[in-house]
């Protein structure tokens, strides 16, 4: 009996001297892998212009039905996405949202990806409800051009 | 001249993929096909429009033929034996999948189409899965095309539905392909907008996001919508309304579901017209009346909540002696709303006075309506072959504009070349005319003498000799045996159904039991007001009020029916203008807000103390009104509706009523309530009991007269899943058909030549109190505008574009257009568009044109115009 007392104390000791796996949240943060499935974002083009063209496939997708959007057409003069189309109003419930990441796989225009915020704590539930402005990159953070199909047939 | 229907009673053996079907002989294979449920996919054929065979993905292998041929330009023979499902098969709609995606822009995310569009389906079915090409896609400029409907060309597959449809059905002809080779396209000729008033089928029919609907456009996504088959209030016709968290976003032809999503574009064979897909979008319109509103004692309507509004109507109702209380339905109430409202008047109140024929402009008018109503037997069915080999429609050529739908379903058989048309009429519409194979353009005044003529010869019998002079190609048309003869009521308001109504009714026994009739009129529950007993003169079961019924009418209402005369609703709205009533009730009278006597209406508003309004949008009536109640819409409420044949069509309820509204009958019952009756129903379904009971049917309920969804399994194409059911009785009045000599009008003919007489309706796009509402509306708005005939415009020296004043009619200038085929002397034109003002409602107005100046607004539009 004494020698398994020994034995567990011998492992605790080991562990001392050790490296903590613990972090000092919330004045260390932990490192997120590329692939973490976090509060959404909104990608951009390189122009600044809104990828999500507002197709609602991750809205049909989406197991628990947390994204609401509603499109619009979009103006030409004073766009605010790269289609003909973009989402005047788009709203993920994060309290509803199971982080399955299927929206991201829905999307065919690689607008919604799920980003590496995870810390979402709030007083109100309605505060759960993440609007476009909150999930959108920054202007200058997007990546590659519209696609431009070009008139070629003049009538 | 008919073309060979074939007889579906002979049934023969077709072997498809090795196994044995009993296909009907002669019929389209495509169509046989799919009626067994037997799934052949296909673009161009569609089974209300002619074949065209110009997709070639119905394509079939044939033994004993060489190559696969289209099953949609095929017959059903003995013995035939087919292949849909070889290899061969398969590679050539793989091969016509991978061209028709050729130039395709694939842009499903964006497309409004996505989730209902043949072209992804089929490519997931029977497609490639991947492309080929590496070449830059054609692409086309984005024309103006039309105001309610968007055209995206890069997206067309040339099927022609659109173009056929503006042919066959809307008849302008207006669209057509442009263009050869990879580089054609659709478009309409000279660049204008599709301008028949059903041009919004041509969106569901287009099987691909070529043309979609601009009102809808971007709005949702298909499968995001809740549909539910109703029928709308303020005109005829099936619908499938969808909506997104109560909102309606469209109206469509009835859905139905396949593969897991709800298609429109294939088997649609009933359209439905603009008045309906657009017009029903008032809903959207945010005017809408969500609180009653009291007349406080300062004046001023303020709102209320239901107890105290409905406590004071009742106080109103009940200090009324027997005799002054009046009620009058509007034409869009349901069969429900009318039963209540006859059974409020006459079991509650004890007052005689219900009628629902505002309408109306003279009493004497709304009196030959109702003849007429009791005349029509619903036994037949619009588009049956066998019920009728003619069709004589007289005076009811305007519908195309006042009821664009009734018309529609009355041209269809002749379309479809089940029935011959013939024409009696002041104004002969190209539209019908084009199928007519007899017309006869007739004054107003002298088109009842025209009938007398026929009937008279006829009476002496069928032998082509007695035919009138001149009269032989009509006296040989009405000689057929089986034959529908189609009446329309309400051309100028009713001013010549006095004396129409007897000639009908007289050439109708001259013709024998063979022909059946059919009285029109554009409005909207006309038959519903009748038959559920919202009639002067009439109780649920339609049947006349005689003094034997007016003491044992308990089995209907649980009480006698007060003895009085029966006045319909223009005579009704005189004698409240001579303030004969104490209370006037006005349920969903939007025909009234309209209407050319509103000097009347407003003197019978003014002379009554207390007017109760129940409506859904404020307008000057129910700003003159002491009490209104808020009411719901179409999709909000449930209910029945009969159509002009006399067939029910369900009303469901797809969405909760907003705000502090109500259903029309719960308003109704609340208020019986308050006066002592015991009626509470729980739903409207206990109220079309009762209704179905006094009909002598209580096995049909409401339920049952739903327009069932059909399965996948359900055969298709099969055009009677409409699941409606005639209404049981009409057997009853069809023998009725008294003798009546209505006093006619011996100053509607005047001869007095320098007056025209005026023909007038009320258009359907025009200033209507519901479908104007909608927003979408806008850019259909008729002009202001008379047509005149050849002769009478050359008489007056007045040509096309022409500004004229309508002396004695209205105020408003109006311009001129000239039409060959309108009976001289007339001038036509549409009420309330013109702001047509009518002193009184005897016989026809006559009107002076008088020369007048463009208005303001017109010619800084022309200035602008030229600038731009
Ligand atoms: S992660 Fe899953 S649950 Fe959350 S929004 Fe996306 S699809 Fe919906
Ligand atoms: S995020 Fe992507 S899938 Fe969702 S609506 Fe926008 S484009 Fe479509
Ligand atoms: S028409 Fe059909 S296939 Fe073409 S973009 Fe639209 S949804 Fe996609
Ligand atoms: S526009 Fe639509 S309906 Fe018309 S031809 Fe093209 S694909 Fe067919
Ligand atoms: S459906 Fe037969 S060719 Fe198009």
């Amino acid at each position: 009996m004494l020698i398994d007392f020994i034995k567990g104390l011998a492992v605790t000791f080991k562990h001392i001297w050790k490296k903590p796996v613990t972090f000092n949240y919330p004045e260390v943060k932990r490192p997120q892998p590329a692939f973490y499935r976090g509060r959404h974002r909104l990608q951009r083009y390189s122009n600044g212009l809104e990828r999500c063209v507002a197709c609602a496939l991750c809205a049909a997708v989406c197991p628990p039905e947390a994204i609401y959007l509603e499109a619009e057409e979009n103006d030409p003069k004073r766009p605010v996405g790269a289609g003909e189309r973009y989402a005047r109003l788009y709203q993920i419930h994060q309290i509803r949202c199971i982080w399955c990441g299927f929206c991201e796989e829905a999307c065919p225009e690689d607008a919604i990806v799920m980003g590496p915020i995870f810390e979402m704590a709030n007083y109100k539930r309605s505060d759960f409800v993440c609007n476009k402005e909150q999930m959108l990159d920054a202007p200058d953070k997007g990546f590659g051009e519209p696609i431009v199909l070009k008139v070629n047939q003049p009538l | 001249m008919t073309m060979k229907i074939p007889d579906p009673s002979v049934l023969v053996t077709v072997t498809v993929n090795g196994r044995g079907l009993m296909l009907p002989k002669g019929k389209n294979l495509l169509q046989a096909l799919l009626d067994v449920g037997h799934y052949v996919p296909h673009y161009c054929y569609q089974p209300a429009l002619s074949v065209a065979g110009n997709c070639r993905l119905c394509l079939v292998e044939i033994e004993g033929r060489p190559k696969p041929e289209i099953s949609c330009n095929m017959v059903v023979t003995d013995g035939l034996k087919i292949r849909t499902d070889s290899e061969l098969i398969d590679d050539c709609r793989k091969g016509m999948m991978e061209f028709l995606l050729m130039n395709h822009p694939l842009d499903c995310p964006i497309c409004d189409r996505g989730g209902e569009c043949m072209l992804q389906r089929y490519s997931m079915e029977y497609g490639w899965g991947t492309a080929r090409t590496v070449d830059a896609r054609r692409r086309f400029v984005k024309p103006q095309f039309d105001p309610l409907i968007d055209i995206e060309r890069n997206r067309c597959i040339m099927c022609t539905r659109c173009v056929r449809f503006c042919d066959e059905v809307g008849n302008d002809h207006v669209m057509g392909v442009f263009g050869h080779g990879s580089r054609n396209y659709i478009g309409t000729f000279g660049n204008g907008p599709v301008s028949n008033p059903f041009s919004g089928n041509v969106i569901d029919l287009c099987p691909v996001g070529c043309l979609t609907s601009k009102p809808f456009r971007f709005e949702a996504r298909p499968w995001e919508l809740r549909q539910t088959l109703t029928t709308p209030r303020h005109a005829n016709g099936i619908v499938t309304a969808w909506t997104r968290g109560g909102r309606l976003l469209r109206v469509t032809p009835p859905a139905r579901r396949r593969h897991g999503l709800y298609t429109i574009d294939e088997d649609t064979t009933r359209f439905i017209s603009n008045e309906v897909r657009f017009g029903s979008l008032y809903t959207d319109n945010e005017d809408r009346l969500l609180e009653p509103l009291a007349r406080g004692k300062d004046g001023k309507l303020v709102k209320s909540e239901w107890e105290p509004a409905l406590d004071r109507a009742a106080e109103a109702l009940k200090a009324c002696k027997p005799g002054e209380a009046c009620f009058i339905a509007g034409e869009r109430s349901t069969n429900e709303e009318f039963y209540l409202l006859g059974r409020l008047a006459r079991a509650v109140c004890h007052t005689p006075y219900i009628d629902w024929r505002g309408r109306f402009v003279s009493e004497s008018a709304a009196q030959a309506a109702g003849v007429a109503l009791s005349a029509s037997d619903g036994d037949f069915d619009l588009l049956d072959k066998k019920a009728y080999q003619a069709m004589l429609i007289v005076a009811a050529g305007d519908l195309y504009e006042s009821a664009p739908d009734i018309s529609l379903r009355l041209r269809e058989g002749a379309r479809l070349k089940r029935t011959r048309l013939g024409l009696i009429d002041s104004r002969v519409n190209p539209w019908l005319g084009d199928l007519a194979e007899t017309a006869w353009l007739e004054q107003p005044e002298k088109i009842a003498a025209t009938l007398i003529a026929l009937a008279e010869a006829l009476e002496k019998g069928k032998d082509p000799a007695n035919a009138p002079q001149g009269m032989e190609k009509l006296f040989k048309f009405v000689t057929a045996e089986h034959g529908l003869l189609v009446l329309g009521l309400d051309s100028a308001g009713g001013a010549i159904a006095p004396e129409l109504v007897p000639a009908a009714l007289r050439i109708l026994r001259a013709l024998g039991v063979g022909w059946h009739f059919l009285p029109v009129t554009a409005a909207r529950n006309a038959k519903g007001g009748f038959v559920a007993g919202a009639q002067s003169d009439r109780v649920p079961t339609g049947r006349m009020i005689d003094p034997e019924l007016r003491v044992k009418a308990d089995e209907i209402y649980g009480s006698a029916i007060p003895a009085d005369p029966s006045p319909a609703a223009p005579g009704l709205l005189e004698m409240a203008a001579q303030g004969k009533f104490k209370v006037l009730v006005l349920h969903r009278c939007d025909e009234l807000v309209h209407h050319p006597r509103r000097e009347l209406i407003e003197k019978a508003i003014a002379a009554t103390p207390m007017v109760i309004a129940i409506d859904v949008f404020p307008s000057w009536i129910t700003e003159r009104a002491a009490i209104v109640f808020p009411g719901s819409m179409f999709m909000e409420c449930d209910g029945s509706m009969t159509d002009i044949d006399g067939t029910l069509q369900r009303m469901s309820k797809g969405c909760r009523v907003p705000g502090n509204a109500q259903e029309e009958w719960r308003i109704i019952e609340l208020l019986g309530l308050k006066l002592g009756d015991t009626r509470r129903s729980k739903r409207a379904h206990e109220i079309f009991a009762d209704l179905a009971r006094a009909w002598g049917r209580p096995d049909v309920t409401l339920d049952s007269i739903t327009l069932k969804q059909p399965g996948p399994e359900a055969p298709q194409g099969t055009h009677n899943y409409f699941g409606v059911i005639k209404r049981p009785d009409f057997k009853l009045h069809s023998s009725e058909r008294p003798e009546l000599a209505i006093a006619a009008n011996s100053n509607a003919t005047s001869g007095r030549s320098d007056l025209l007489t005026l023909w007038w309706i009320q258009h359907s796009q025009g200033p209507d109190h519901l479908g104007s509402r909608s927003s979408q509306f806008d850019a259909l708005r008729p002009r202001p505008r008379v047509e005149l005939s050849t002769a009478d415009a050359a008489r007056l020296g007045l040509k096309n574009n022409d500004w004229v004043l309508l002396e004695g009619g209205s105020e408003q200038p109006s311009q001129v257009l000239v039409n060959p085929t309108l009976a001289e002397g007339v001038v036509y034109g549409a009420a309330n568009v013109l702001g047509l003002r009518l002193a009184d409602g005897a016989g026809l107005p006559h009107v002076n044109l008088m020369p007048a100046d463009a208005p303001a607004a017109e010619i800084l539009e022309q200035e602008a115009t030229a600038r731009r």
